[in-house]
């Protein structure tokens, strides 16, 4: 061996995966917050659902607090968290 | 005796109560049993049957009164000439005697009238009311009636008009000439005490009057005297600006205004020390305003340098403070103008002299601060610290920071200062000295225009220092952040800030994938650290160069982006080969190398496991990376002596070879490769140039939409508004982190107007309104 590697120090940047550059409900990207936060990332996540639809989770929560029904407002499913 | 009412024969007891007022009047001892029954005849009179007597002897007594105070007139004139202005010819002092003779004999004369005072005046009388907010029938009430006045008023009255006016001249250029040489010289007690009775005297005699208290007094004294006294100072004043230079004109104004108000203190009464005060200033300063701020700047120039005379100088500014102060503002702008202008001058002077370039930001943070304690303490000595002054010093100080060296389009005080801060705090040394430096940055910083620039350079060196775990300590870093936060609001910091978050998220992470490793048996054959940072909030420019990253990293990158797939779902992660860094030790050599590269760089090096030449093309392609990216990361290693370039390096020259030597040393065991900085991403050491430019466009995007959301902020809010309060508004908002010029705010509202969120209002075209 003529060179060995000692320690290695690694630099990444994460970002979400999403089918879609903006929510659905508050017409903000994901890359940024939702309305009622002031910093993106770990203080304002994002959720999926079983249909596949993903939304600011404080978005996605006042949705379904504010409706009698369960369901996803984008395809009428009924809203389920895709715990995956 | 009886209270009854009673006949009186009036002539008879008037006769009998004359005598005896005639004794009070004149101080003259009088029996008790006499007093006593003075005092019934007045009551008998007043409750005479059939009819009170009262009006008569009210005006019996007054006459009697008059023909006394005449009598008095002609002692008190005596032989003297009356327009003499020997205040010691004895008739001030003989009006002084007649006077406290006669005040002292009225309040018992008053007394011994209390029952006509009381029953009869009182009716007549109006109340204090009515004479102040008295109707226009009771305007004059002095001529109102012929019996509103008590006894003891009445008095005074005469004394007034008889006494008094005809010698009002006389007593005016006595009383005005004796205080101008009492300005001069301190007079004997005995003069002084005549003096001030006899000025007393004439407030004491309209006390009655409530209307007007103090009429007599202005008439007599004081308007005679301001005159004088004008007269008198604006002379001095002349005589000496013309004999002395302006440091002496202003000690001797000094003292004589001191002398002045002792004066007036000592003989006037004290409603008119303002007034003595007033006439000083204007007779003594305000008609020199031009030769004084003629010699403001010499003074100024004189005081801020380190001459022998400087600190004579600043008693000369301290002393004009004092004298120009009372004027106001506009009295003071030339001082504050020139305060200004000095201050400017001497801090566009330190930041021009000599210093090298590799030292440009100390050198500037250290004049801006040096500039700025000198002029605080300056400004804090001779001008007590007011406000006006520390508002030109700021104003200056703005000035120097934000001035531009020709030919450059942007101050270069946000980079400098940046810089300065990069540099102490990644020094490791004492905490403590570190702490006050940055402290004292703050002050410097405060006066940036452009703080949203200072802002990203801040952010890009606090990133570099993050990831290549450079600071000194991050306490010291987080103090710091917190101090721009103090200074600019939480706004200027969010960033800043989101990147320390992401710090600490990584060190929890590295921990869970140590123990995950552990738990699933798995290794990943060297150290590793890993730090995983949210794509925005970092400025690292975008571009991520394509690698495919050597066997020997890709097994711990592989080993963590499974473990961090399970720990968070719906997270995609992107390797900053550029940024990441491995620690190699070198066995070829003689002795052993401890190396810091590059991804890219270790995996060049790794490719010499089985050989000592490897051709540059094959090597670039192997590595996949782009042409302009591998010339920045071979560079360091050729220029380190760790490979020998065999040709061209940058062109596809088939050719070219890259020689591992072999016979490398160096003096150091640890090496630290860098990579030069990539286009985009403009880097410390990097010159301005291209990068600089680049970096002024993106700043004045971020520039425009930060205006644009301002006036939509603004607009939402007001839904109408006219051109130029929007625009002050917009300015307002903006202050704190860069100051917007109108152009630029208007090519904003254009903007906002083409996308249809304002529109002119109709007919009115300077007005804009909010469409909704």
């Amino acid at each position: 061996m003529k060179v060995t590697i000692k320690s290695w120090t690694g630099v990444a940047t994460w970002r979400w995966i999403a089918n879609d550059d903006n929510c659905g409900i508050c017409r903000m990207p994901f890359d940024s917050c939702c309305p009622d936060c002031k910093l993106p990332g770990d203080d304002c996540p994002l959720v999926w659902g079983a249909c596949s639809h993903c939304f600011h989770i404080h978005c996605i929560v006042k949705w379904l607090h504010s409706q009698p029904q369960q369901q996803c407002p984008m395809c009428r499913q009924d809203w389920k968290f895709n715990n995956k | 005796m009886s209270l009854k009412p009673r006949y009186v024969n009036f002539q008879e007891t008037w006769a009998k109560l004359k005598e005896t007022i005639a004794d009070v009047v004149a101080l003259q001892a009088i029996e008790r049993s006499v007093w006593n029954s003075r005092f019934s005849d007045v009551y008998a009179l007043c409750v005479a049957h059939p009819e009170p007597l009262a009006n008569e002897l009210y005006d019996e007594t007054k006459k009697f009164l008059e023909e006394h105070v005449s009598g008095l007139l002609e002692r008190v004139k005596g032989s003297s000439e009356l327009e003499s202005t020997d205040y010691n010819d004895g008739l001030l002092h003989r009006y002084v005697t007649a006077w406290r003779e006669y005040s002292q004999g009225l309040t018992y004369l008053n007394s011994l009238y209390s029952y006509l005072n009381l029953q009869h005046v009182k009716r007549l009388k109006l109340s204090d009311a009515d004479m102040i907010y008295g109707s226009a029938a009771v305007t004059s009430c002095v001529d109102q009636g012929p019996r509103h006045l008590e006894i003891g008023e009445l008095g005074l009255m005469i004394w007034e008009t008889v006494l008094i006016v005809p010698l009002a001249e006389a007593m005016t250029l006595r009383i005005v000439s004796a205080l101008n040489s009492a300005r001069d010289s301190n007079p004997d007690p005995t003069t002084a005490d005549i003096l001030r009775t006899a000025i007393q005297s004439t407030v004491e005699v309209q006390s009655y009057n409530v209307r007007k208290p103090m009429s007599l007094y202005q008439q007599l004294v004081v308007e005679p005297f301001l005159a004088a006294a004008s007269a008198h100072h604006s002379r001095r004043a002349a005589e000496l600006l013309n004999a002395r230079d302006v440091s002496y004109f202003m000690k001797y104004v000094l003292d004589g205004l001191e002398r002045e108000i002792s004066l007036g203190n000592k003989f006037l009464h004290s409603s008119s020390s303002e007034a003595v005060w007033t006439c000083y200033e204007q007779a003594c300063v305000a008609a020199h305003l031009p030769a004084l701020h003629a010699e403001v700047e010499r003074l100024l120039k004189e005081a801020c340098e380190d001459s022998p005379n400087a600190s004579e100088r600043r008693e000369d500014l301290k002393r004009m403070y004092a004298l120009l102060k009372p004027l106001g503002q506009n009295a003071l702008r030339p001082l504050i103008e020139a305060a200004h202008a000095q201050a400017a001058k001497e801090g566009l002077a330190l930041l021009a002299a000599e210093h090298s370039k590799d030292d440009a930001h100390t050198h500037f943070v250290h004049s801006m601060l040096s500039l700025h304690n000198k002029y605080k303490k300056l400004f804090a000595e001779v001008f007590g610290g007011a406000q006006a002054f520390i508002g030109a010093l700021d104003k200056a100080c703005s000035e120097v920071v934000n001035s531009r060296a020709e030919g450059e389009s942007t101050a270069r005080a946000p980079e400098l200062l940046s810089r300065y801060c990069d540099t102490l705090l990644r020094r490791k040394g004492s905490e403590r000295d570190a702490d006050d430096k940055l402290s004292a940055a703050i002050v410097v910083f405060k006066y940036i225009d452009d703080k949203d620039v200072f802002q990203k350079h801040y952010a890009r060196a606090l990133a570099r220092r993050l990831i290549h775990q450079l600071s000194a300590s991050m306490e010291q870093e987080e103090a710091m952040i917190n101090r721009l936060k103090a200074a600019c609001g939480y706004e200027f910091t969010n960033k800043l800030h989101r990147m320390f978050t992401d710090v600490a998220v990584s060190s929890d992470l590295n921990a869970k994938f140590q123990q995950y490793l552990r738990e699933n048996n798995l290794a990943t054959n060297t150290g590793f650290f890993i730090q995983v940072l949210q794509a925005g909030a970092w400025p690292l420019g975008g571009a991520m160069a394509p690698l495919a990253p050597p066997a020997q990293l890709e097994k711990p990158a592989r080993l963590f982006e499974s473990f961090y797939r399970a720990s968070f779902s719906g997270r995609r992660l992107a390797w900053l080969h550029h940024l990441c860094t491995g620690e190699l030790r070198t066995r070829y050599t003689q002795r052993l190398y401890h190396i810091n590269a590059t991804t890219p760089q270790c995996a060049l090096l790794l490719m010499f496991e089985n050989t000592d030449a490897v051709r540059a093309r094959e090597a670039r392609e192997t590595l996949e990376l782009p042409e302009e990216a591998w010339s920045r990361h071979v560079r360091p290693l050729v220029e380190a002596g760790l490979l020998i370039a065999k040709g061209d390096l940058e062109g596809n020259d088939e050719e070219t070879e890259l020689l591992l030597n072999l016979n490398f040393t160096c003096k150091r065991t640890k090496i630290r490769l860098t990579c030069a900085a990539a286009p985009a991403n403009q880097g410390g050491n990097g010159p301005g140039g291209a990068g600089a430019s680049s970096e002024s466009t993106h700043c004045d995007d971020d520039r425009k939409m930060y205006l644009q959301a301002a006036v939509v902020r603004i607009m939402k809010q007001r839904k109408i508004l006219r051109h130029t309060e929007l625009i002050q508004e917009v300015v307002a908002q903006a202050r704190g982190s860069f100051a917007p010029s109108v152009a630029m705010i208007k090519k904003c509202i254009e903007a906002l107007i083409d996308k249809q969120y304002l529109e002119r209002s109709p007919g009115n075209l300077d007005t804009y309104s909010y469409l909704a």
